[in-house]
């Protein structure tokens, strides 16, 4: 099943990657379930815990004051509590432990270990599966986050990669990259070599192969597929290098600022928490004041109300885009929606009832791009990413 | 607030477009054949001799009034005028007729029909097939007023005996610009390439046909020649049965939806060989939801 399009990228995204390391204020959202480690008031170094939500540590990306709790940020457009921290612009790191040992020697449960402390949301993948896919494809055809980590770190997370895949006696390892990215093929292919045990697998620039639902079944075959795997993305096998290498939390990450309302795309290396707001008035020449910000991609993004939000883990990229000019007609019965839909969902079928099973939806929006009377399936589709 | 910041430039205007520009060879030949050979014929006059592309012309040209004023003036859209002229297929469905209509239509019915039709046609929410509805109250209304025939003056004044090849260049009797096989083969598949036509049912609506046509002609030794191409069939089954808002778009919806136009047009062929197609048409395009309905099922 090849369900998938060729989308143009008519954005020019700069290569060099643009630090913004020292914001003013670092914000955490306040779950209900979060429990705040340091005193309000306290002075914290960078990397200490922060907040704590069952196993699951939040470390600060910055030294400085915590504030307190303030009302006035919007996390998936709703307005959140959020945890402000002062930064001091110090950088000061306390009880900082080195790497004891060649990140291929430690056994399986000092991994699992280090992997919890340090990337809780990975330490969730059970490791015992016999396959390995690392994702190096942008979910989005406007990002370039996936592919400036590959050209930066590409030892290093081939490396890492290595080091769990012995680690975890991983029979099948898949680093797919997209066969456009051509500065990262040879990379990657100068570089591979020397691990045996990863085999690189180039995939036709499509959207939306990257998503897992997609990629796995294009990658591995039945038995293979039958036997389970684990899906990584290139910036977990990042964050992984940091923690074992470094034993640094996940406390920085890149993202992708690009649109039609700035005058160049670039990628952004930041840290989490920042807002959102800071990002744009620092990092982003805007030619045009009437924008929407959408986070995750043109095409399956989601549109944020207010640029007042903080940047959590799960924002690969942030577009400011103008509106699809045209308007919504009627529909024309063309067909292309079901013809297109990678996961054989019938869009239109699904937007004239309600009752329709829509659990399927991988919300990658190729039925809303494909449709020629620019009708919006997004509300009514909404796959498991909404 | 949800949505796609980028959109795919195909659009209504694109299809309309591309569906028009296919169309361009055969109102070419069209033009040559009902106009300018008749001229220099002298079987009609100069300002006649611009009638074929006049019908195709008005045709466009209802089809974007009716569009401005539903949409400026009942909607109160606000779009630009290029969106406005295709926000529907009014426009392809208006040069489509001019095609297929006679050249000897009353360029007064072929108008008021259109206007009329093509404006009802847009409260209705697109549920039968207008282009259809259009011709069969053109040929009706023309009945009135003398027999509606296909065959220009020239034609008129001779007697031919046509074989394969005749019909194939487009030298049988027919519409405007319909009857050139050869060069709607091409423009049939020029739209299956850019995929701005439901191939799925032209091919199965000429199947379906062909065979029981074939196969009738067989037994009666009748001209299998002349019901495979007289009045208009392959035109019908390639630009007005697919019309895209009013057929079928599921996978095997689009192959139920031609083998049935088939069936149907044959069933009316004993009834009246003109408006068979466009009947099978209209009672197909009413049940088209159905349709894809059950093949949804079916395929599940």
């Amino acid at each position: 099943m090849n369900k998938t399009v060729t989308i143009k990228n008519n954005f020019t995204i700069l290569p060099e990657v643009e630090e913004y390391l020292n914001p003013d204020y670092i914000y955490f959202p306040l779950d209900e379930n979060v429990k705040i480690i340091p005193e309000i008031g306290d002075t914290i170094y960078k990397e200490d815990p922060v907040l704590k939500f069952g196993e699951k540590t939040i470390f600060s990306p910055v030294s400085g004051k915590i504030i307190g709790k303030i009302n006035t940020l919007v996390i998936n457009n709703q307005t959140t509590p959020c945890l402000a921290i002062e930064n001091d612009f110090r950088e000061k790191i306390k009880n900082k432990k080195g790497c004891v040992k060649y990140i291929n020697e430690y056994s399986q449960t000092e991994l699992y270990d280090i992997i919890s402390t340090y990337c809780p949301f990975l330490a969730e993948i059970n490791y015992a599966k016999k396959n390995i896919i690392i994702n190096g494809i942008d979910s989005d055809p406007f990002e370039k986050t996936y592919s400036t980590i590959i050209n930066k770190y590409c030892s290093k997370l081939l490396e890492t990669i290595d080091a769990i895949v012995t680690t975890f006696n991983i029979s099948t390892t898949i680093f797919t990259i997209s066969n456009h990215d051509s500065n990262n093929v040879t990379n990657l292919t100068n570089n591979i070599g020397t691990y045996p045990n990863i085999k690189l697998k180039l995939i036709s620039e499509s959207y939306p192969i990257s998503k897992e639902e997609l990629l796995a079944p294009t990658v591995l075959n039945k038995k293979q597929l039958a036997e389970g795997y684990i899906f990584l993305n290139i910036d977990d096998i990042l964050n992984l290098y940091n923690a074992l290498k470094r034993r640094r939390p996940i406390i920085e990450k890149y993202i992708t600022i690009s649109g039609d309302a700035i005058e160049t795309g670039k990628v952004i290396k930041t840290k989490i928490g920042v807002s959102l707001n800071d990002i744009i008035k620092n990092c982003c020449n805007i030619k045009s004041q009437k924008y929407h910000i959408v986070k995750n991609g043109l095409l399956a993004g989601t549109t944020l109300l207010t640029a007042n939000t903080p940047l959590t883990n799960d924002i690969d990229s942030i577009f400011l885009n103008s509106e699809c000019s045209t308007s919504e007609k009627k529909c024309i019965n063309c067909g292309l929606c079901n013809e297109k839909c990678p996961v054989g969902l019938n869009p239109k079928y699904i937007k004239e009832h309600k009752r329709a099973d829509r659990s399927k939806c991988i919300n990658c929006g190729l039925c809303t791009y494909i449709c020629p009377s620019k009708i919006n399936f997004k509300p009514f589709l909404g796959g498991k990413n909404e | 607030m949800n949505n796609v910041y980028i959109r795919n430039k195909k659009s209504i205007k694109t299809i309309s477009l591309m569906r028009i520009l296919c169309l361009v060879p055969l109102i070419i030949y069209g033009f040559y054949r009902t106009g300018i050979y008749l001229y220099t014929h002298k079987f009609c006059s100069l300002l006649m001799m611009f009638k074929p592309l006049l019908l195709i012309l008005t045709g466009a040209l209802i089809g974007g009034i009716v569009n401005i004023i539903y949409e400026l003036l009942i909607k109160h859209k606000k779009d630009s005028l290029s969106e406005i002229l295709f926000s529907s297929f009014h426009i392809e469905y208006g040069v489509v007729l001019g095609c297929i209509s006679s050249i000897n239509t009353n360029l007064a019915i072929f108008a008021g029909c259109l206007f009329v039709l093509f404006f009802i046609s847009k409260f209705f929410n697109n549920h039968i097939n207008i282009m259809a509805v259009c011709f069969i109250a053109i040929y009706l209304i023309s009945l009135t007023m003398g027999p509606y025939i296909f065959e220009s003056s020239y034609e008129l004044s001779k007697t031919f005996s046509l074989n394969l090849f005749d019909y194939l260049i487009g030298r049988a009797p027919g519409g405007i610009a319909s009857n050139h096989i050869i060069l709607l083969f091409i423009s049939v598949v020029a739209l299956a390439i850019t995929n701005n036509n439901k191939t799925e049912i032209t091919i199965a609506s000429i199947f379906t046909y062909s065979l029981i046509a074939i196969i009738y002609a067989i037994i009666t030794k009748g001209s299998i020649l002349n019901m495979l191409f007289l009045n208009n069939y392959l035109f019908i089954y390639s630009y007005i049965a697919t019309d895209s808002v009013t057929s079928s778009y599921t996978n095997y919806g689009k192959i139920a939806f031609g083998i049935l136009i088939g069936l149907i047009t044959f069933g009316f062929w004993f009834l009246n060989p003109v408006l068979a197609p466009f009947i099978a048409i209209i009672i197909v395009s009413i049940l088209n939801n159905l349709i894809d309905r059950i093949c949804r099922k079916i395929s599940k």
